[in-house]
């Protein structure tokens, strides 16, 4: 029926927007920036991905394993090469870095790759899955599986380990955190690596979903703002409750409107929720200042 | 009795599990000069946070009057243009602006042109701004900051700094000023100047309310003394009872000490 | 301080394509202007500038076009509804940290472009509106390149006046020390709103300039892209200064020559720049551009050194 289907379009969407939602969010629980270039290193991750599997056949693992390393070096160079040696940064400074950024790592996608959609076929071939007369298809299962995965490691890995216990040192207090011994330059680097591969990872995982193409750089980081906003900024497991009811959102208002006017409506729920509950609905961990 | 300026009555305030202020109560009488002293961590910034209303209202049990009217209700931007202004213990200058614009900051909640006065620079805003400015430069003047009435705020050394914070802060007229350290980084000469001004400021009919660590001025020139630790008050009284006092003697000398 | 605006009355050119890149110049300083008020003084950052630039030319473009009405009346929508919009968006996210503002910002650019293609029967879809009115009175470019100017002119002494007055102190202080400004009775939304919503209300009025200038618009010239190209151009000129905002304007209408000859390689030497400016400059370059021209410049505000 057409309202499961719905539902299921949602999560597909949903699971999309989780992982970009959670790579967001691990840079800025690190660094208290809100990385704008992150839409353009997952369409960045993508490209690469499409380029060693449909053009140079390379093998679907392999190519993964080589477009999230490229991803994750391609943040840690952001985090490197402009983040760290700003001079005095304010906040708009660092939007608006962080904006050209992505603004220069979109014009090099679209010199390289150019202004096409590109597209990959899906990880798991075979039949689509059918649930209450709704169907889904296996790609989408990979999908969720991974965002799953990727929580579950980020949970472990900020609570055990102790790279992890200093990373979430930093996000608490960055000077306390070095009196402490913590590197914190150290610290920064390795959540905008991290930051940057999850959201590789969600861009090559979304390809054979939606096409990927440079215009979609900006977009994504909306998305991920949006989903983290509604579900608790700041918070991973906000970041993905955020994500899969954005993604129901926009698929019933689709569904039941129209496309084109589903963005809208989010828009309208984004600002509503800003009057009502701007720490979103696991609440916020973020500084108030 | 005539009413106090300043009444705190029954405050207490926790953060996470750590009580910050417990159960304090204390009184301000007007125009006089009230020094508040204690260890560190006894609770005093907080309680200067609690009066300019930076907490919220469900943060925080027991209520703050000025002038017998409860505070609560006032955001803090509010409780500063009703009558209260404050100095900080790290200085909180406008630093790239001149010397001169931080006292007109001052004196922003007494001048009322908006935007739309300022916009097309009516004969209110004009008028308005000659009056502040010339009323600036007389401030200035009495901290001996005059001649750099044009420094940028961050090129002036730090105890001019803090006095241009004090004068900032009389500069809206206030009926109370609360100031947290002032002689926080000053030389004993400078300690000196800066009791002389104060006490220039009482007899402006303005009442202070001084939270320090520095004894020579607190001793000085306070009429009334209340004595924090751990966020309850230990005694209030006069600085020559709060000198003889043994609890005081013990917070600050520890237990088996002899005053001589 | 008037001597710099009577020096960019040059009237004397005829050249039809000069005119036009002087009335662009004209129109772009006030959408800049806008940004530079939100910016620098408000210290919030836009990223929907463009959106509501295609507000005010989209409103006055529809109310022309499709109820007859002159463009003084379209003048008066434009700023009506720029306004409200602004002030709906900024009264929730001002008190929040800058990046909501910068997201929500974002998403009104979007959705500025959904609508504008989406409710065809209102604004004529993807191809836009055409056979917009001109102003009733001005007949040629010449008029126009004045009556342009004429009203940047106008609301950038309105900018000047504000920054050197006790709204300027007031965002000045905000902006530096937003506690200090508080302490001192500073009611640091309210200001916040105000700015943000001047601003963009000079976005609004730079659209309604440019509706009835080119008589066409679509909602291609109101992209998202714009939004960031302007925030860049902006900060380029000249965050904290009334003049960036023209050199601003002087960069963006000639930067697309330039960057032209780059190619295919456009965008990306453009955020290679923004990103430089803004990590090495953040300041702008008006500031290198007065110290070098020393003496004509006289942007002095009464009470600096």
């Amino acid at each position: 029926m057409m309202f499961v289907q719905t539902i299921f379009s949602g999560i597909t969407n949903g699971s999309i927007y989780a992982l970009i939602a959670v790579g967001l969010i691990i840079a800025f629980n690190a660094t208290d920036v809100i990385n704008f270039a992150h839409g353009s290193v997952i369409v960045f991750a993508s490209m690469i991905m499409v380029t060693l599997v449909e053009k140079l056949g390379i093998s679907i693992a392999l190519s993964f394993i080589i477009s999230v390393g490229a991803a994750a070096l391609l943040g840690a160079c952001l985090e490197r090469l402009i983040i760290r040696p700003a001079k005095n940064p304010t906040l708009l400074s660092l939007i608006i870095i962080t904006l050209g950024a992505g603004m220069a790592i979109e014009g090099l996608i679209m010199a390289i790759w150019g202004k096409e959609f590109m597209s990959l076929s899906p990880f798991i071939k075979g039949k689509s899955i059918t649930v209450l007369g709704a169907t889904i298809i296996p790609q989408v299962v990979l999908i969720i599986g991974s965002a799953a995965v990727i929580v579950v490691f980020l949970e472990l890995y900020y609570k055990k380990t102790i790279s992890g216990k200093a990373m979430t040192a930093c996000f608490i207090d960055k000077v306390m955190a070095r009196l402490l011994g913590i590197r914190a330059s150290r610290v920064s680097l390795f959540s905008f690596a991290l930051s940057a591969a999850v959201g590789g990872v969600a861009g090559i995982l979304i390809t054979p979903i939606t096409f990927t193409s440079h215009n979609l750089c900006l977009w994504w980081v909306l998305k991920g703002f949006i989903a983290s906003v509604i579900g608790g900024m700041g918070n991973i497991y906000g970041a993905v409750l955020g994500g899969f009811l954005l993604g129901e959102l926009e698929s019933f208002s689709a569904g039941y409107l129209s496309s084109a006017y589903s963005n809208i409506l989010v828009f309208l729920v984004l600002i509503i929720a800003l009057y009502l509950r701007p720490t979103g609905i696991l609440g916020s961990i973020e500084k108030s200042h | 009795m005539v009413e106090p300026l300043l009444s705190v009555k029954e405050v207490s305030i926790s953060f996470g599990g750590i009580k910050a202020i417990q159960n304090l109560s204390f009184d301000v009488s007007s125009n006089k000069i009230k020094g508040v002293i204690g260890p560190n961590g006894a609770g005093k910034t907080t309680i200067i946070n609690v009066i300019m209303g930076r907490f919220a209202r469900d943060q925080y049990k027991g209520n703050v009057f000025l002038t017998g009217s409860s505070l609560s209700r006032l955001k803090s931007y509010e409780r500063a243009s009703g009558g209260i202004a404050q100095t900080f213990q790290l200085v909180k200058i406008f630093p790239n602006m001149t010397a001169i614009e931080n006292v007109m900051i001052g004196a922003h909640c007494r001048m009322s042109s908006n935007i739309m006065d300022n916009a097309i620079r009516n004969s209110k805003t004009r008028k308005e701004e000659e009056i502040f400015f010339n009323e600036a430069l007389i401030y200035l003047e009495d901290i001996g900051l005059r001649e750099k009435a044009f420094f940028l705020a961050r090129n002036l050394p730090y105890g001019s700094q803090k006095l241009l914070e004090i004068a900032r802060a009389i500069a809206s007229k206030p009926k109370l000023l609360i100031l947290d350290e002032p002689a926080g980084g000053m030389n004993t000469l400078e300690v000196q100047k800066l009791k002389d001004l104060l006490r220039k400021i009482q007899g402006k009919g303005i009442t202070l309310l001084i939270v320090e660590h520095n004894m020579d001025l607190i001793m000085d020139i306070t009429d009334e003394i209340l004595v924090m630790n751990f966020g309850e008050k230990v005694t209030d009284g006069r600085p020559e009872d709060i000198q003889k006092n043994e609890e005081v003697i013990k917070i600050y000398l520890g237990e088996e000490t002899d005053i001589a | 301080m008037f001597s710099i605006f009577i020096g960019i009355f040059p009237f004397i050119t005829q050249n039809k394509y000069y005119l036009s890149v002087g009335t662009f110049l004209g129109i772009n300083t006030l959408l800049i202007l806008g940004l530079v008020m939100i910016m620098g003084f408000g210290g919030l950052p836009s990223l929907g500038h463009g959106a509501f630039y295609g507000f005010g030319a989209y409103v006055t473009s529809i109310l022309n076009t499709k109820l007859e009405l002159s463009p003084l009346i379209g003048l008066v929508g434009a700023l009506l509804l720029t306004g409200i919009v602004a002030l709906i968006i900024a009264i929730p996210t001002v008190k929040l940290k800058g990046h909501y503002l910068a997201l929500v910002t974002l998403g009104l650019s979007f959705i500025f472009y959904t609508l504008g293609v989406e409710c065809e029967l209102l604004t004529g879809g993807i191809d836009g509106i055409t056979r917009i009115q001109r102003f009733p009175f001005v007949t040629t470019d010449r008029g126009y390149f004045l009556i342009i100017w004429l009203v940047t002119l106008f609301f950038l002494l309105l900018s000047f006046h504000i920054v050197n007055s006790r709204m300027g102190r007031a965002l000045n202080a905000t902006r530096e020390e937003e506690i200090a400004a508080t302490v001192s009775g500073i009611n640091v939304q309210s200001y916040k709103v105000q700015a943000f919503v001047l601003g963009c209300v000079y976005a609004g009025i730079a659209g309604w300039q440019y509706a009835h200038y080119v008589t066409f618009i679509s909602p291609h010239c109101f992209t998202p892209h714009l939004s960031v190209v302007l925030v860049a151009v902006g900060m380029l000129g000249g965050v904290r200064n009334i003049g960036g905002a023209l050199v601003g304007a002087l960069v963006m209408t000639l930067i697309p020559e330039f960057l032209r000859a780059f190619g295919d390689f456009e965008i990306l030497i453009f955020g290679i720049m923004i990103v430089l400016v803004a990590m090495y400059m953040p300041e702008g370059i008006t500031k290198f551009i007065i110290q070098g021209l020393g003496k004509f410049i006289k942007f002095k505000k009464p009470y600096r050194a």
